[in-house]
């Protein structure tokens, strides 16, 4: 079970390894239009300043927008409402003082005419003749009834319809049941009289109980004043105006609809107004949801009718309706935010300039040479220092890419010295005489190991063109050269060779050791008398805790003076002229050897001389232990450093 | 350019917004341009188009119109209307609501009408037109109304007795008018009911009046318009029968005054008030080039009686306030 849940932790971690891998992928993959992408043009400088300032602005406009959109919108309700309420307070009083007139009006008939002992009907009639004239724009008409519905007198039409049952309408029956109020009625056609000339009119019945005294006889009667309702409608109209965003409505307490701007939409049920729930309602401000859409509904309630004055404010479409504060609002958005593009760019440009500037001239310079210079000296501190900075480096490389030429020339031609003195003809001559000796002299068979000898030193002095060879070949071609100059030399020295297994296996630069064995012939052994000892050691030493091949050539001759040995390397020039070592030997000296280990090893290597007089001559050869092989063979051959050792570094790389 | 990308991007999009603000603003609720419209209809005069002038100036004042309901006579023929309907025309009207005479053989006057002007026909049928000419009407179903009206008729009094039925059947020239009397004629012919006398208003309808109840007298009169309704009732209340039954098509303040004293038995009443006022509704937005344009409508009729006519919702069809 843990295996198991090893195993599918592991293939978790693989999924969301590959799944990380694949979103880097996507991130970074060039060509890729994505923002991130490497040569997407949103990763410029500019465009990531101007991003950023555009983000900032925005955030910031969208905020301060909201913030001031919401203030004035609700401010701007406010002031609706506060203007709604004051409307309706307005209409809401006037439609009272109009009520109040027209109880007045009752009162007066009721008080000032009926109520008068003894009068007889015709100076009723002419009473309420005087009192309807005198109101006559409000009132329809003035009538009496007994308490069993027949008329007693009424102005100005006195003529009854027919096959009316006064007792059953609403005005008659609703005055009866509460004797001590006036009732007013809803709108309603007056259909009591008889008019000639078919006209109708739509009334608001007062109506009360009086005692009606004829005759000395107190009787209930009811009072009747019809007020035109054409006076109320015209009130409310005005009060309602043009503005389509808000209606004012008059319904009584149970409801019931007095005066609707949209009455006909209500009867034809193509709209719907919630009467009876409103009429119920506290007076003030009232926030419903009708349809979707919100609604402020305002009450105020009549004095002494109950009637509700009803106002409602509707919330239209803001965006695009005249005057509409979010219509404004996204204006303003809009507009701000093209300023602030146009200012944004102006300034990211501007900021960005001596980046961008520094940027063109890098992808311009041709000739380093000439234009090196050009490089833009312009803008911040930083980028004055990057530019400069810059031209330092580029600077640097371009003396380092000199040095690396020079190197490389110098090692060119010192191989090619090396290589050009071992096909001196002079050491060949020589040699060749000393064949013709021996094969006059009948020696044949050391003839023949002569130029086997030669013709091997001169196959590993070619090496085929190479200039790295295995430390085995090295050592054979300084075998063949001592073996050729012992017998030309008639054994005047004897030379050993203990070189270390593992050494012969390393690679080095070819015709190193030949030179340093001319050397210690031809300084070491001369005018000695057949006591010549020349040692070849070979071995892998811990220098610095760094392997190093350390290859020596000691001599017991003359010596030199322990100054001139030290200094030896120094010089450029060989201290023995060239002419003479080419009549000598290779004629390719120490100096050339050291110079071409360095060359293609580095300052740590090379050849070191410890000498005194009379104490004979060691040269050591420190060379970085390199195993060979084809594939390093090649590579070094092409001038790479091979990091097999780590002592591999120093100036002067073969890169 | 590639540089600049976010920046044309960022510009582009802002210009977009500007222009859907603006395009949205005209196209959004605007105050209303104020049209022009002239109302052409044969007799102006008639008490029969009061509550339709109620309609048309309701509407004409919440839709900023302004209406010139042209004074006219009785059309004698197409021509003559023809030409009072492009005198209007001339006269710069935007839009003519028209109440046309007859049906047959106007199809080319509204073809050619309806080129240069907004028409709406009301109370009329139109004739086949050109399919590129917008023309739309405003009616009732005259089939449902003539078969109320007989029903109506079939509930009399005198319903036990052999009943003599004289029918003043209007302006026949109208395809309307037609059919409403073929569907009441349908109904009175189903329950075998004789129908006397049946009379167009050839133009002295109250002369032929009586000298067809003259000739034959009828239990039952029924008009099947205003203006014949009306001639009805003056006649009955001049010659005193009070024992004829009156039925019809009207709702002119007489006639309501009529059916309230009990003159006429049962009135017809079509909501003349919601056809003007749709009128002027369809052609506000045909002017207005509003996507909502609808097409030939048709408004309600109402079987008044004076038992109901004082009802809570019939008092505001038949005696229409402002509102």
């Amino acid at each position: 079970m843990h295996n198991q849940e090893r195993i599918i932790s592991k293939e978790g971690e693989k999924r969301i390894d590959s799944k990380k891998a694949s979103l880097k992928e996507i991130f970074f993959q060039k060509g890729y239009f994505f923002p991130l992408s490497m040569e997407s043009p949103f990763r410029s400088f500019h465009n990531m300043i101007l991003l950023s300032f555009m983000l900032l602005s925005v955030i910031i406009i969208l905020f301060l927008s909201s913030v001031l959109y919401l203030q004035f919108s609700s401010r701007l309700k406010r002031e609706r409402e506060t203007q709604a309420e004051q409307l309706l307070k307005q209409g809401a009083n006037q439609l009272e003082e109009y009520l109040v007139s027209m109880r007045r009006i009752s009162d007066a008939m009721y008080y000032n005419v009926i109520k008068v002992p003894d009068l007889n009907m015709s100076e009723l009639n002419e009473e309420m003749n005087l009192l309807y004239e005198a109101h006559k724009d409000n009132l329809v008409s003035v009538a009496i009834f007994s308490s069993q519905g027949k008329l007693i007198s009424a102005v100005p039409i006195s003529a009854e319809k027919k096959n009316r049952k006064v007792v059953e309408q609403d005005f008659f029956s609703t005055a009866v049941q509460q004797v001590e109020n006036l009732h007013f009625s809803l709108p309603h056609v007056q259909n009591l009289f008889d008019d000639p000339s078919f006209r109708t009119h739509w009334v608001i019945s007062l109506s009360r109980v009086v005692d009606l005294n004829r005759d000395g006889v107190s009787n209930n009667a009811v009072l009747l004043v019809d007020m035109n309702y054409d006076t109320i409608e015209r009130m409310m109209e005005k009060l309602n105006g043009d503005d389509d965003s808000r209606y004012f409505y008059l319904c009584d307490k149970k409801g019931k609809l007095i005066y609707h701007p949209r009455m006909r939409e209500i009867l034809r049920k193509s709209f719907q107004e919630n009467t009876e729930d409103v009429a119920e309602w506290e007076d003030g401000l009232h926030y419903i949801k009708k349809d979707g859409r919100k609604e402020t509904v305002i009450l105020d309630t009549i004095g002494y009718t109950g009637w509700k004055m009803v106002s409602v404010l509707e919330e239209k479409n803001p965006v695009f309706t005249p005057g509409g504060t979010l219509y404004y609002v996204f204006m303003l958005i809009s507009l701000t935010l093209l300023i602030s593009l146009f200012f944004n760019q102006l300034l990211s440009l501007r900021l960005s300039y001596p980046i961008r500037k520094l940027n063109e001239d890098l992808e311009n310079m041709g000739d380093r040479e000439r234009f090196i210079e050009e490089i833009s000296n312009y803008g911040s501190t930083e980028i004055i220092h990057l530019g400069q900075t810059l031209v330092q480096s580029f600077r640097k490389i371009d003396e380092l890419t000199e040095e690396k030429i020079q190197q490389q020339e110098e090692k060119r031609q010192t191989e090619m010295d090396a290589l050009q003195s071992q096909i001196n003809p002079h050491f060949l001559y020589n040699t060749l005489e000393s064949v013709v000796w021996m094969i006059e002299s009948g020696k044949k068979e050391d003839a023949v190991f002569m130029v086997t000898q030669l013709a091997s030193f001169f196959r590993i002095s070619l090496s085929g063109g190479k200039n790295i060879i295995p430390l085995s070949q090295e050592i054979q071609h300084a075998k063949n050269y001592m073996n050729i100059q012992k017998i030309r030399f008639k054994n005047k020295f004897a030379v050993h060779f203990d070189v270390q297994e593992e050494v012969l296996d390393c690679l080095t630069v070819k015709l190193i050791l030949q030179p340093i064995l001319e050397n210690a012939i031809y300084h070491g052994m001369e005018g000695m008398d057949g006591d010549g000892e020349i040692d070849v050691r070979g071995k892998i030493i811990q220098e610095n805790s760094l392997p190093v091949i350390l290859l020596s050539v000691e001599d017991n001759g003359f010596g030199m003076p322990v100054e001139k040995a030290e200094s030896f390397l120094d010089n450029e020039v060989e201290p023995s002229s060239f002419s003479d070592r080419k009549k000598r030997g290779s004629g390719v000296g120490l100096i050339n050897v050291h110079k071409r280990i360095q060359l293609r090893f580095g300052s740590r290597y090379g050849l070191k001389i410890i000498s005194a007089p009379d104490e004979g001559t060691t040269v050591q050869l420190r060379l970085p232990p390199i195993e060979y092989s084809e594939e390093t063979q090649k590579s070094m051959e092409h001038g790479n450093m091979h990091s097999s050792s780590s002592g591999f570094h120093g100036g002067g790389r073969n890169s | 350019m590639k540089e600049n990308r976010i920046f044309t991007v960022g510009v582009g999009i802002v210009a977009i917004m500007l222009f859907a603000l603006s395009l949205g603003r005209l196209l959004g609720e605007n105050a209303p341009q104020k049209y022009k419209i002239s109302i052409v209809v044969d007799r102006s005069s008639s008490a029969g188009w009061d509550k339709f002038r109620k309609g048309l100036n309701a509407a004409s004042k919440k839709y900023n119109i302004e209406y010139n309901f042209v004074t006219t006579g009785r059309f004698l023929s197409i021509q003559q209307e023809y030409l009072s309907l492009s005198r209007e025309i001339k006269n710069g009207a935007d839009g003519i609501i028209t109440e046309l005479r007859a049906t047959e053989g106007t199809g080319v006057l509204l073809n050619e009408l309806g080129k240069s002007t907004k028409l709406e026909l009301v109370d009329c049928e139109k004739e086949v037109t050109d399919p590129t000419v917008s023309i739309s009407s405003i009616g009732v179903d005259e089939e449902a109304l003539g078969e109320a009206l007989g029903k109506e008729v079939l509930q009399s009094n005198l319903q036990n007795q052999r009943l003599r039925i004289g029918i003043l059947a209007g302006n026949q020239n109208k395809g309307n008018m037609q059919k409403r009397l073929d569907a009441l004629k349908k109904v009175l012919e189903e329950s075998e009911k004789e129908i006397v006398w049946i009379m167009e208003d050839k133009g002295q309808p109250r002369k032929d009046l009586e000298v067809a109840n003259h000739k034959r007298s009828v239990d039952i009169i029924i008009a099947l318009d205003n203006d014949s309704l009306e001639i009805a009732t003056r006649y009955l209340r001049d010659t005193g029968r009070q024992f004829v039954e009156l039925y019809g098509v009207g709702d002119s303040d007489e006639l309501i005054y009529s059916l309230d004293v009990g003159m006429i038995r049962s009135l017809i009443v079509i909501d003349q008030y919601q056809m003007a006022y749709s009128a002027v509704v369809n052609l506000w937005q045909r002017l207005s080039n509003s996507r909502n344009t609808p097409g030939d409508q048709s408004v309600d009729f109402y079987v008044v009686r004076a038992d109901n006519m004082y009802a809570d919702g019939m008092e505001r069809i038949l005696f229409p306030t402002g509102q």
